[in-house]
């Protein structure tokens, strides 16, 4: 008989328990952040591993990128050229260039953004953004495409240097 | 105007049409918008207490959002399960309105807003009130499916089981007053928050009125009583197999049910539409939802129309305005207006029956924001443990309450 009404108290006492938790969370302000409106790419942490991005001026072809991704979704066509040097990012030293680059494509779909790709690389080139939107309507769309018509140029007219060169030599 | 009409019509005929256009009306303006809404309402509160947003785009606040959910429903495919019992699928939900529906015949809102001033009307409640289950067990077992069929057989079991302590403590209101008709329970009640019937005799009546609430919250399937559409276990349970507008029914039949247990109730137990200090404090709880939300559609407007001015269209506008947030003076400021506004109320006109119509309407509705407050806090039942509460707690303490409130009755 005791046991019923402790049950019937223990019952009463939970239930108002449940009651004021939920009241309490009434009047607290809301966690949703409303994504479209508030710039979330702002409030992501400093070290976030979003779409890479790849900086042409720095990079020296140098495939170290290519050859450790695991997925193999990056892929770079050169041409040797005349030696040039870039300033690295990471060591703020120059930094030989004589391979330059005709394509730096990274397949985002493909890629799983491990950041193996920025580790390696010399001059800090290859880096994380704090960008997140991907979306597209077609997945070809996707193969993010570095290279610009600058750079194909400059590697034009530095193998036609590298060509000269020899030539002159023999 | 009888002039004009065809002579084969007879004044009764006349008056028949009436009365239905009457009905028709009520239901049509009156009860299913409030459905509508409660789902609105649901939503937003539910929301609130687990610390989100709830749907606040579509229009200021988000409240046509209840008009888009309305509007898909419409526009869904009428499906049915194939080898199910095609007639009585597409029946079981109108029973459940059925049932929800012709209920309100009896609830007197005022002095003389009441459909049917029937001296049975206890009886008819109950009886009607049955009449979901019916429409609950031929969804569940027309749907031919075994968790809609499961789902049903719960409800039924549930609702027969909880039928008792509700009757039970129905007759409490029905002892003290001697009357079985709800306008003269109501009547019995004027004059103070010191009539009312909970308080009628000490704990007793309080009791009977929890008891009262907890077997209402299981008749109509809410959370923590809600088995046979457990969502988790038996996705969904009776309704499982229902899409668009019939689902649609069983949802308005379910917020229906939810606001007549609460009109209930309140006529039996929390003194109704009759005049007291109280009602100060629900009709200023809805006058601040309602303030709230024409301030809102209010200050919305000259964003509408500047950005329709620019050309675009009505839908976009709807859409894809943010939503405003209001500081927390604004918020008080409509509290403390709508609470004024309630005191002029009480203070002034309240023999008007509009004004009775709004302080019972309000009062009703504050119980179904409790069911929905009780809904988003407490998990669901065992079968087990919901037997043993309506066996083994409800009826036998709800003998207790009619024993000792006619002890209570002998000794003053």
């Amino acid at each position: 008989m005791k046991h019923y009404f402790l049950d019937i108290i223990v019952g009463i006492k939970s239930i108002v328990g449940g009651l004021w938790v939920t009241l309490k969370h009434m009047f607290k302000p809301h966690q949703t952040i409303e994504y479209p409106e508030v710039n979330v790419a702002a409030m992501l942490p400093e070290r976030y591993r979003g779409i890479l991005q790849v900086d042409m001026d720095l990079c020296i072809s140098c495939l170290a990128c290519e050859r450790v991704c695991p997925i193999d979704c990056i892929k770079i066509e050169d041409v040797k050229g005349e030696k040039t040097f870039v300033t690295s990012k990471r060591t703020q030293k120059p930094t030989p260039k004589i391979k330059y680059p005709l394509r730096f494509d990274i397949d985002i779909a493909k890629c799983m953004f491990c950041g193996l790709c920025v580790e390696p690389c010399p001059t800090g080139a290859i880096r994380h953004t704090r960008k997140f939107e991907g979306s597209v309507t077609d997945v070809a769309d996707l193969t993010y495409r570095y290279v610009r018509d600058v750079d194909v140029q400059l590697a034009h007219t530095q193998k036609a240097l590298l060509e000269q060169k020899r030539r002159d030599k023999s | 105007m009888l002039q004009i009409l065809p002579s084969v019509l007879t004044s009764d005929m006349i008056h028949g049409m009436l009365l239905f256009g009457k009905i028709s009306l009520f239901f049509g303006l009156f009860i299913t918008p409030i459905a509508g809404f409660s789902v609105y309402i649901e939503r937003r509160l539910s929301a609130k207490m687990q610390s989100r947003i709830g749907c606040h785009r579509l229009g200021p606040e988000g409240i046509l959002q209840l008009v888009a959910d309305g509007i898909k429903m419409l526009c869904k495919e009428d499906l049915y399960p194939r080898g199910s019992d095609v007639v009585l699928f597409k029946f079981a939900p109108y029973l459940v309105m059925i049932g929800a529906f012709t209920s309100f015949a009896c609830i007197p809102f005022g002095d003389h807003v009441v459909m049917a001033n029937i001296d049975v009307g206890i009886v008819y409640l109950l009886g009607l009130s049955s009449l979901v289950v019916v429409g609950i067990m031929l969804a569940g077992w027309s749907s031919n499916n075994k968790w809609s069929l499961l789902g049903s057989l719960r409800s039924a079991a549930q609702i027969i089981s909880y039928e008792i302590p509700l009757g039970l403590t129905l007759l409490v209101p029905v002892i003290i007053t001697g009357s079985m008709n709800l306008q003269a329970i109501n009547h019995f009640q004027s004059g103070g928050v010191s009539k009312w019937l909970v308080f009628y005799a000490g704990p007793f009546t309080i009791i009977a009125f929890v008891i009262y609430f907890i077997s209402a919250l299981a008749e109509v399937n809410r959370t923590p009583f809600d088995l046979p559409e457990a969502e988790s276990e038996l996705v969904s349970g009776f309704h499982t197999e229902y899409s668009g507008m019939r689902w649609g029914l069983f949802f308005v039949g379910e917020y229906a049910n939810m606001f007549l247990v609460s009109c209930i109730a309140v006529t039996l137990f929390l003194g109704g539409y009759q005049r007291s200090m109280v009602n100060i404090a629900f009709v200023g709880l809805t006058c601040f939802f309602i303030i709230f939300l024409l301030l809102q559609i209010f200050l919305f407007l000259p964003t509408y129309v500047s950005e329709l001015w620019k050309g675009q269209s009505l839908l976009d506008v709807l859409m894809k305005t943010p939503p405003q947030k209001r500081s927390n003076a604004f918020k008080v400021m409509c509290l403390g207006g709508a609470f004024v506004l309630a005191s002029l109320m009480y203070r002034y006109h309240l023999d008007y029956h509009w004004i009775q119509v709004f302080v019972f309407v309000s009062k009703a509705y504050f119980l179904v924001l409790v069911m929905m407050w009780l809904r988003w806090s407490l998990p669901r039942y065992r079968m087990d443990q919901l037997m043993d509460l309506c066996w083994k707690k409800c009826i036998p303490i709800s003998f207790v309450c009619i024993c000792g409130t006619l002890i209570w009755m002998v000794v003053q």
